[in-house]
């Protein structure tokens, strides 16, 4: 008869994975113990000795077995207390990715399991370094996008720490495999939505643009309620960043601009900037909405800095003005504030002017600021994208989906887009191959 | 995990601090139990880590600074011994002279509620919000009043006290000099008054420094002409390296393939 004492279930368990063979038969014997619920409360119970079994496991070398334990005693109330977070870090920063990889559900579990056990202990702050380690040792490369990712960027902000992200952040994602990690499309919105407020946090508006659009730009059936509010910061990024907003990629999905075109933000992104009294009427009636939202802090620095904006058009007509001018044109009475426009202005680059102690404003041409090494790099950096484009391009041409959709294209007699000759000549080396109906 | 939009964390300095009381003020009776227990087993991690704050200080390395106080900031636990302050403190100031501020508003925002009220943290705010908005005279006079109130002999902790007065220093010397480079970018000329404004220094020190930057003075007018600040010149032409040839071998072989 099995043992149904959890201590001793866990006995069995532990003499198992120390003398299985292989680590793929570990991961079997740990997956597809039976009764789950069992199997769960033995992992989170000590040895039949009393003693913890962790003391005997090595983290590098028993990864999967100290995984499900760690997770176990994540999940169940009674029984062990909580692992505190110094094994979890612990755990992150020594554990063998390969092993973790062959349970990736698991690996999840985990990471979900750090951030609520320091939510639930009011320390999110705790949960950061853990999930750090986890989120870029588990993956290959940092090009991976994982279900911790976006556990790791929503702990960041819960924990007020938007600069803890920016390791993980600076890796754009381009790679996206389901056997590495259990992902869901809502995954890949959430860590960049996630993400893109991190980085508007740390006032680095051009990455939360580019944050925001890939995740307002991520395709679908129907448009997610998070791509919405994606495309509310990102409008309002834009008009911080530039003073106007730019169009979305043309496989945006449509309903989401025509939501979005219902919503007081678009009156807002269409008084900006000249309309400054349009601007604070708008953030005065819709405050309970826009707080509710909580982008009244964006909303704000847009209309603190739409003046800028009007001033930056007057470079494009005037050589030179004066600040009495100036400050007509912008509606700033006080000669002191239009300086200090001016000033931080010229320190942010906007504009390259010169004030004169008699009040005129000289405008010029910014002068070229790049250097050799600057230019190597750019080079460097389009050589190496360029590499990666091809490198994608032919993984997608040989990927399943993709050739049944071209032959089903071919099929009803639809050109291939595209298609590039090369590829296809690899693809069918003997000649006629999958186009060779016809031949 | 998630199914509903999570909740976008606030952005204006009025959203972060409601948000910072609201999370803290639930459990300060645990924490006040446990300040008191850590105050009574000797120092704690704060206490512990402090030295090495204090030896990136005396080598001028503020990324390191951050570098370290962002680490132990994640890794200590308790949030509300005095002794974060060693911690915190060095952090913003260090971000300062990086003139990087708004991951020195949100160190800041971390801080529970008894240690925002605390004098020191309400000056470094005041300094951080004077520093972004480039209120250059409210700069100075908050510093002075920061180095004033570390120097009192009741200040909580000496050896903090000196790396403050350290990192204040230093931070005022650079925000001077970025000052002083954008006033060379910025203006044809300029009155004394106004440079004295920018600069928080004397006349006869502004004269000082503008005759070895190459700026014209006229005494009659009190009119300053900066120069432009020299920066390195872009159109040197250095003599070709092997690095070079090996990135243009590179490149045309990457072409040619």
């Amino acid at each position: 008869m099995a043992p149904t004492d959890p201590t001793q279930v866990m006995d069995t368990i532990l003499q198992q994975v120390t003398t299985a063979d292989s680590l793929i038969a570990v991961a079997n014997f740990l997956k597809n113990m039976n009764p789950k619920d069992l199997r769960e409360a033995a992992l989170a119970s000590p040895l039949s000795t009393g003693q913890d079994p962790l003391l005997l496991l090595s983290i590098p070398q028993n990864t999967l077995t100290v995984l499900y334990i760690l997770t176990a005693r994540l999940a169940v109330n009674n029984g062990q207390a909580a692992p505190t977070f110094e094994t979890l870090e612990n755990f992150c920063r020594t554990f063998d990715p390969e092993q973790a990889r062959l349970s990736p559900d698991r690996v999840t579990l985990l990471a979900k399991g750090i951030q609520r056990l320091a939510v639930s202990t009011n320390n999110p702050r705790s949960a950061i370094l853990p999930l750090h380690f986890l989120v870029t040792r588990y993956a290959p490369d940092p090009s991976y996008l994982t279900t911790i990712h976006p556990i790791f960027t929503v702990t960041c902000l819960q924990a007020t720490h938007p600069s803890a992200a920016l390791p993980v952040l600076n890796n754009p994602i381009t790679s996206i495999d389901t056997n590495l990690s259990d992902l869901t499309y809502n995954d890949n919105l959430i860590y960049h939505y996630t993400g893109g407020v991190a980085l508007a946090m740390l006032k680095r508006w051009a990455e939360a643009e580019e944050f925001f659009e890939i995740c307002v730009s991520a395709p679908g059936a129907v448009p997610a309620a998070l791509q919405l509010e994606a495309l509310k910061k990102l409008k309002l990024v834009q008009l911080i960043a530039k003073g106007k907003t730019a169009p979305l990629p043309k496989y945006t999905n449509q309903l989401l601009l025509r939501h979005f075109k219902a919503t007081p933000y678009h009156q807002f992104v269409n008084a900006y900037p000249h309309n400054v009294e349009a601007l604070r009427e708008i953030l005065s009636k819709e405050r309970n909405l826009f707080q509710s939202e909580k982008n009244v802090g964006l909303l704000k620095q847009a209309l603190d800095r739409a003046p800028r904006w009007a001033l930056k058009k007057l470079t494009a007509t005037y050589l030179s003005l004066n600040l009495a001018d100036i400050g007509k044109a912008v509606r700033i009475s006080d000669e002191g504030e239009v300086r200090a426009l001016l000033l931080d202005m010229i320190e942010s680059g906007d504009i390259s002017a010169a004030i004169s102690a008699d009040g005129s404003v000289t405008f010029s041409d910014p002068p070229p600021q790049f250097t050799r090494a600057q230019v190597d790099e750019v080079l460097k950096n389009v050589q190496e994208q360029s590499e990666l484009l091809e490198y994608l391009e032919k993984e997608m041409a040989r990927s399943k989906d993709f050739l049944s959709k071209a032959i089903k294209g071919r099929d009803d007699t639809v050109g291939f887009i595209g298609a590039d000759e090369d590829v296809f000549s690899q693809i069918a080396p003997h000649g006629a191959g999958i186009w060779g109906i016809d031949d | 995990m998630v199914l509903a939009p999570p909740t976008p964390p606030p952005l204006s300095t009025t959203e972060i601090q409601d948000a910072a009381r609201g999370e803290n003020s639930s459990s300060q009776t645990a924490i006040a139990q446990e300040t008191q227990t850590s105050g009574n087993n000797g120092p704690d991690t704060y206490h512990l880590r402090f030295p090495f704050i204090v030896e990136a200080v005396s080598a001028s390395d503020y990324p390191k600074v951050i570098q370290i106080a962002e680490e132990v900031d994640l890794t200590a636990v308790g949030n509300n011994q005095t002794s974060r302050l060693l911690i915190i403190a060095p952090l913003v100031l260090a971000y300062l002279i990086l003139d990087q501020s708004p991951p020195a508003r949100y160190a800041l925002a971390r801080l529970s509620e008894s240690h925002a009220t605390h004098p020191l943290s309400k000056l470094l705010a005041t300094l951080l919000n004077v520093t972004t908005n480039r209120n250059h005279s409210k700069v100075y006079a908050t510093a002075a009043t920061l180095v004033e109130l570390i120097s009192q002999p009741g200040f909580f902790d000496q050896d903090l006290a000196m790396v403050l007065t350290k990192l204040t220093t230093v931070f005022i010397e650079r925000f001077r000099l970025r000052t002083f480079e954008l006033l060379s970018r910025a203006y044809n000329s300029l009155t004394m008054a106004q440079a004295e404004n920018y600069l928080g220094v004397p006349s006869e020190t502004i004269l000082a420094e503008a005759s070895k930057n190459g700026w014209e003075y006229d005494s009659t007018s009190q009119i300053l002409k900066p120069r432009a600040f020299s920066q390195k010149s872009n159109n040197t032409t250095n003599f070709s390296s092997l690095s070079t040839f090996a990135f243009v071998a590179d490149s045309v072989g990457r072409l040619e393939a």
